[in-house]
């Protein structure tokens, strides 16, 4: 039998003043999920912490639910004590930059109340689409783009009205695919420079998603020209993983996602499915400790969405990041660090003033310009 | 080879997402050329199939988290086909799935901008209802069931309400009392049903009693039933009432009766009322207008 318990008010929706509303983003995190949450904070409240999670990420999208003033919902109050005891950012999927057509600008305000209210640091999305304008109908999944002048001007204008509306600069995730268009007139790396440098972003970049997206194109290449040995077909991704990160515009990097995928062989043909169910693959760890080394130390997330495992096995990767990371900031002398963090915007501080609306150039970016 | 524009490369993708037999990835890969392609080096299925599973998936999970109980009872596998009719059908046509299959839900997104307009035109009670493969299987109350079910996931989103004031209400002069209107919970759903469904839950999902003291059978009894749907804390239930005080409820959720006459055409209901309020289904209480001081009349 309910109890005389009168549910609590919700209050207005003001900005938070909690302490942690302007915290420092640098270290490894973990991606915010539910399950996890209870003991998060029972852990943030005792006396002797045994985790020491600097920062956590909200996917933006699970507290966007109706009611409660949309922030939150009936979770507010969940939501108010993470963001009380933890620096956050916000990570949404439901926006849809790619997608022909308005931005949605409901949404976005949505986002940018979740923010106010949480502190959160930054907000990313992703290079993809989800939304089909036409019929308006959602996809609730990361739909590929093609690579083409067109859907470079379209991202960039997006992100540019984004960063506008929001006063900061947009993170840009680059998403694991599975597909290749015909007509694409750009690579996939020179798609993205083209979109930042149009844009004025800053780059999630997740090596989980290099990995993933460029053994499949491997795969894929190789089932038609004849299958390559397992050993074979990895190295070569790794390889090209490789150069697909070496030409990503180092200094926009402001994050980085780490995760887990799975290994499908369907019909004779292995691909491998981005499913943040399992801890992160070897290969993956050499790309980000090489790219960590080479690059300088970015903020780490390890993201865990289904199978998801126990708190401390999260930690456990999370850990793993977290070392990479140290050793990384202790192998560097002191004045090339200093020097090597002062050349990173990722190191200066976000502005919170809104930015003139940007006017595109009707510039095409053209892969002679964009070449190494 | 001309290249489609970024529109049509999108709309031929959902074209594609929207049907549903795996074959017509071919679609991408063909010699058409005034259809947007995907490159030779996929024109394996399976690659273009993992979008329409994901898509799948993710709305299968979502109407599995819905309805609980249906699953239950159907079983998964066809579930599982009803929810591929019912995602084929109805695509989500918003960016949040948090309401993706439930009814047209009254009392959510109390601020004017706090959700989009909600356009489904069928929820998945509703399309279980029309499902003839349902009806002739006979399982006819497997629609009412799913709209509890709907009930519960809206209590679960409804707005937060504000505290009764009982400290307010008993400064009141009886007369004044009198002439205020009772409101309901934003959780509160009201659902009349000829399924006894609390029978039907218990039997699905039995208590461990009852599971060691009965064979579990499904309990299928008709006649005039009434349930009160509402949220305690952060809790969803529900909870069975008499005829009398499913109506007088309703006719407090239809409003613009003062307390006096609500009295007066209910009085059987009124020595539940002070339990009502302590449940929270009677949040607040809204003054006449002449009563009112803040009131600029």
């Amino acid at each position: 039998m309910p109890s005389s318990t009168p549910v609590r008010t919700a209050g207005a929706c003001t900005p938070s003043t909690n302490p942690t509303s302007d915290p420092v983003i640098e270290g490894a995190g973990v991606g915010l999920r539910m399950p996890h949450l209870g003991e998060l904070l029972a852990d943030a409240d005792a006396e002797q912490p045994q985790l020491d999670i600097p920062w956590l990420e909200l996917l933006a999208d699970n507290w966007l639910a109706p009611g409660g003033e949309s922030l939150g919902g009936i979770n507010r109050e969940l939501l108010d004590a993470a963001s009380e005891r933890f620096a956050l950012t916000l990570h949404g999927v439901g926006l849809s930059l790619g997608s022909c057509g308005e931005l949605d600008m409901h949404y976005l305000k949505r986002i940018k109340q979740l923010q106010r209210h949480t502190g959160a640091r930054w907000y990313s999305e992703h290079c993809s689409f989800s939304w089909e304008s036409q019929r308006q109908h959602y996809a609730p999944d990361l739909l590929p783009l093609p690579y083409t002048d067109e859907a470079v001007m379209l991202l960039a204008q997006h992100i540019c009205q984004v960063q506008d509306f929001m006063g900061e600069p947009l993170l840009l995730e680059n998403v694991s695919s599975y597909v290749q268009y015909e007509h694409s007139q750009l690579t996939e790396a020179e798609f993205i420079n083209a979109v930042l440098h149009e844009a004025d972003c800053l780059l999630l970049l997740d090596i989980n998603n290099v990995y993933v997206t460029s053994y499949n194109e491997t795969a894929a290449q190789s089932a038609e020209q004849g299958q390559l040995p397992p050993n074979d077909l990895r190295t070569q991704s790794l390889a090209s993983a490789e150069h697909f990160l070496r030409q990503m515009p180092h200094q926009r990097v402001k994050e980085i996602h780490l995760a887990g995928h799975e290994s499908i062989e369907r019909n004779d043909h292995n691909f491998l499915l981005d499913t943040h169910s399992q801890p992160v693959c070897e290969d993956v760890w050499r790309l980000y400790q090489r790219y960590i080394t080479e690059q300088g130390p970015r903020a780490t997330l390890i993201e865990w969405d289904s199978d998801l495992p126990s708190l401390a096995q999260l930690d456990g990767e999370r850990r793993n990041a977290q070392n990479i990371l140290d050793e990384c900031v202790h192998s560097i002398p002191a004045a090339h660090a200093q020097q090597s963090r002062d050349n990173h915007p990722w190191t200066q501080e976000l502005s919170t003033q809104a930015r003139p609306t940007k006017i595109l150039s009707a510039k095409v970016p053209s892969k002679q310009v964009l070449a190494p | 080879m001309s290249t489609p524009s970024l529109a049509d490369i999108q709309n031929q993708w959902f074209d594609w997402l929207d049907q549903d037999q795996p074959a017509i990835g071919e679609r991408f890969a063909s010699a058409h050329t005034d259809h947007p392609r995907l490159g030779k080096t996929c024109l394996n299925n399976a690659r273009l199939d993992i979008y329409r599973n994901n898509r799948f998936q993710v709305l299968l999970q979502t109407l599995q988290q819905h309805y609980p109980q249906t699953l239950a009872l159907v079983g998964g596998d066809y579930f599982k086909q009803l929810v591929r009719l019912y995602s084929r059908q109805q695509p989500p046509t918003q960016r949040n799935l948090h309401t993706y299959g439930l009814s047209q839900y009254q009392g959510l997104g109390q601020a004017a901008d706090d959700t989009t307009p909600e356009r489904h035109t069928l929820s998945f009670s509703q399309f279980l209802h029309a499902n003839q493969d349902i009806q002739s299987r006979g399982l006819v109350y497997l629609a009412p069931l799913a709209e509890l079910e709907s009930a519960l996931q809206r209590a679960y989103f409804a707005s937060n309400d504000s505290v009764w004031d009982g400290e307010g209400f008993a400064q009141l002069s009886p007369n004044t009392q009198m002439r205020c209107q009772l409101q309901l919970s934003h959780s509160l759903t009201l659902l009349d049903s000829r399924w006894d469904l609390e029978a039907i839950i218990n039997s699905i999902t039995p208590s461990e009693e009852r599971v060691k003291s009965t064979q579990k059978t499904l309990q299928l009894h008709t006649g005039d039933f009434y349930f009160v749907v509402y949220r305690h804390t952060h809790k969803p239930q529900f909870y069975a009432l008499s005829g009398n005080e499913y109506r007088a409820l309703t006719h407090l959720r239809a409003g613009g009766i003062e307390l006096a006459d609500w009295l007066q055409q209910h009085t059987s209901a009124a020595a539940s009322l002070a339990q009502w309020i302590s449940r929270g289904w009677i949040s607040h209480f809204i003054r006449a207008a002449q009563d009112d001081p803040n009131h600029a009349g």
